[in-house]
C-alpha cells in the first residue's frame, strides 16, 4: 500500500512541480495575471463559474453536462452504426471490400471540415454538434472493429464449430467477446477524438447557451483568460476521466482474455 | 458407431495456380472403441485430414461418412481436440467445458452438472472458476479433452494434442488419456510424429507416406496396458515404425 502511495506521488510530482513553477512565475511578476494567469487564479475562477456562472446564471457545471450530453448522443449514434458495419466487414470480407474504398476517402477528412455542411445541413445545436462529434467517434471504432474481429484466432471458430456452434452463436459466443479488447481500445480512441470534436463544434455556436467550448467563447469575448483556462482545465479533466474509465473496463476484459 | 473416410484426396492451389496434392486417395475406416494413430513424416498433411474428417475442410474427392451419413459440415458427433488447446480465454474452464452443450441448448443447471463430473473425470476439480491462462499447459489440454468429452461426440480426432507439451506432462498426459479411454471407451483417431507415443497409445498405427499423403502402412500393437516403455516389444514396435518413417522419407 505505502509502495503505491510513493508511486502515484511520484507520478504526480512533475505535474505539481510545473504548476509550482506557474504560480511562483506570477508572485514575481514575470507574466502578467491578466494574460497568464496563474493555477491558483484559475482555480477560484472555476469555483466561482460553479456559483456564478459565465454568462451569469450559466453555472460550469451546466456546461460541463451539456458537452457531456451532446458527446453521449454522439457516442451512441456512432457506436450503433460502426459496431455493426465493423463486425459484418471484420466477419465477410466481401462486405469489407465494399465498405473499403468509401471509408478511406471519408476517413482523412477531419471531421472539423465538416463543420460548414453540418451547420447548413442540421442548424447550429444539438444536431449538428451530435453529428460531428459521431464522426470523430465513428471511424477509430469502425477499424478497430474490423480489425479485431478480423484477428480472431481461427482456431476458436473451428473449436466452436466443432462443438455445434452455428453462425448466429459463432459470432455471439466467439467472434464478439474474442474480438472485445480490440472494440474497447477502438472506443478509447474514439472517445478522444470526439470529445475533442465536441469543443471544436461548440466554439462555432450553440443554441442553448451551454457547453464548455461556448462558454470559452464567451470568455474570451469577455477577455477573460482566467475563465478561459478553467474552461480548458475542465475540458481536459473530463477526457481524462472519461478516458480512465474506458481504460479500466479494457484492463476488466484483457484480465479474462 | 463407423466414421469412414472413402477415397479422400486434398489439393491446395499452388504457385502458378497449378494444384499441389496434399493427401492422395486416403480410405480409412474407424472401428468402434477403438485406438487409432496416424503418423506420418512432417507435413505428410495429417492435420489436413483431421480437419477434413472433422467436417471443417471439405475434400477435393472423396467423402466422409459418419454412420453412413456423408459428413459436410462441423457436427458436435464428431469432436476434435487441438495441439494449441483452443480453449476460449474468455471464458472460465467450467464455461469452456459447458461450451457444447449450451451449443446443444441444455438448460444450465443440467450443463453445470455435468461439466462438473467432466472436471471430475480430468481432475480439475477446485478450477471451475479459473480461466484458461492461470492453468499449466497440461491441464489447459484437460480442459480442452473435457470441453470435447462434454459435447457427447461419436468420435474424438486429436491433431497432437500433446506436442506442445514438454516431455514429462505428455508422459503423464499419456497416461490420463489411456485411463479415460479404458473408462470411457471413446473411439479415438490420435495424430502424431512421436513414435514413442503412437506405440504406448494404439491399437493400431496408420503409416502416412510423404506429401501427398497416402497409406502406406498399419501396425497393430499387440500389447497389453500398461505398456513398458523400455520393454524388448515396445522397442520392436518402435523399430518397426520408425524403419517405416526413415524408408518414407528417403522416397
Amino acid at each position: 500500500m505505502k509502495k503505491n502511495d510513493n508511486n502515484s506521488t511520484s507520478r504526480f510530482l512533475p505535474l505539481l512541480i510545473i504548476l509550482l513553477l506557474w504560480e511562483l512565475g506570477a508572485d514575481l511578476s514575470l507574466f502578467s495575471p491578466e494574460i497568464f494567469p496563474p493555477p491558483s487564479r484559475v482555480l477560484k475562477t472555476a469555483l466561482e463559474l460553479l456559483v456564478q456562472g459565465l454568462p451569469p446564471g450559466h453555472g460550469l457545471h451546466l456546461h460541463a453536462l451539456y458537452s457531456l450530453l451532446r458527446v453521449s448522443l454522439g457516442f451512441a449514434i456512432a457506436l450503433s452504426l460502426a459496431l455493426p458495419l465493423g463486425f459484418l466487414a471484420g466477419w465477410s470480407p466481401r462486405f469489407n471490400r465494399a465498405l473499403n474504398p468509401i471509408v478511406n476517402l471519408i476517413r482523412p477528412i477531419p471531421p472539423l471540415a465538416w463543420i460548414p455542411v453540418a451547420v447548413i445541413w442540421f442548424g447550429i445545436g444539438l444536431k449538428s454538434s451530435s453529428f460531428l462529434i459521431a464522426l470523430g467517434i465513428f471511424f477509430p471504432v469502425l477499424l478497430n472493429t474490423i480489425s479485431g474481429v478480423r484477428e480472431v484466432n481461427p482456431v476458436y471458430l473451428d473449436a466452436a464449430r466443432t462443438l455445434g456452434a452455428g453462425e448466429f452463436h459463432l459470432i455471439t459466443k466467439v467472434l464478439i467477446p474474442a474480438s472485445l479488447p480490440m472494440v474497447l481500445t477502438g472506443i478509447r480512441v474514439g472517445l478522444g477524438v470526439g470529445w475533442m470534436t465536441l469543443v471544436a463544434a461548440e466554439l462555432t455556436g450553440v443554441r442553448s447557451g451551454y457547453g464548455l467550448g461556448f462558454m470559452i467563447m464567451t470568455a474570451r469575448d469577455l477577455g477573460r483568460v482566467d475563465a478561459i483556462l478553467a474552461g480548458m482545465a475542465v475540458i481536459g479533466l473530463v477526457g481524462f476521466l472519461m478516458d480512465r474509465g474506458i481504460l479500466f473496463l479494457e484492463r476488466k476484459t484483457l484480465t479474462t482474455s | 458407431m463407423s466414421l469412414i473416410l472413402e477415397n479422400i484426396s486434398q489439393e491446395y492451389p499452388g504457385p502458378g495456380g497449378i494444384p499441389t496434392p496434399a493427401l492422395d486417395g486416403i480410405n480409412l475406416e474407424l472401428k468402434n472403441a477403438r485406438f487409432t494413430t496416424l503418423i506420418g513424416p512432417s507435413g505428410c498433411g495429417k492435420t489436413t485430414l483431421l480437419k477434413i474428417a472433422a467436417g471443417l475442410t471439405r475434400p477435393t474427392a472423396g467423402r466422409v461418412l459418419l454412420d453412413g451419413e456423408e459428413v459436410s459440415h462441423p457436427t458436435p458427433k464428431i469432436g476434435l481436440v487441438f495441439q494449441e488447446f483452443a480453449l476460449f480465454p474468455w471464458r472460465t474452464i467450467l464455461q469452456n467445458i459447458e461450451f457444447g452443450l449450451e451449443m446443444q441448448g441444455v438448460k444450465p443447471s443440467e450443463r453445470r452438472k455435468q461439466a462438473r463430473e467432466l472436471l471430475r473425470k480430468t481432475e480439475l476439480t477446485g478450477f471451475e472458476s479459473h480461466f484458461p491462462r492461470q492453468l499449466s499447459e497440461g491441464m489447459q489440454q484437460r480442459v480442452a479433452i473435457a470441453r470435447t468429452l462434454a459435447a457427447h461426440p461419436r468420435v474424438i480426432l486429436m491433431d497432437e494434442p500433446f506436442g506442445a507439451l514438454d516431455s514429462q506432462t505428455r508422459n503423464s498426459m499419456q497416461e490420463f488419456l489411456l485411463k479415460l479411454f479404458r473408462d470411457e471407451h471413446p473411439t479415438i483417431l490420435f495424430v502424431t510424429h512421436n513414435i514413442d507415443e503412437a506405440v504406448f497409445l494404439s491399437q493400431t498405427v496408420i503409416g502416412l507416406s510423404q506429401r501427398p499423403g497416402r497409406i502406406r502402412a498399419e501396425f497393430s500393437i499387440d500389447l497389453a496396458h500398461p505398456r513398458e516403455r523400455t520393454s524388448l516389444e515396445f522397442n520392436n514396435y518402435r523399430r518397426e515404425i520408425l524403419e517405416f518413417l526413415d524408408r518414407e522419407r528417403k522416397g
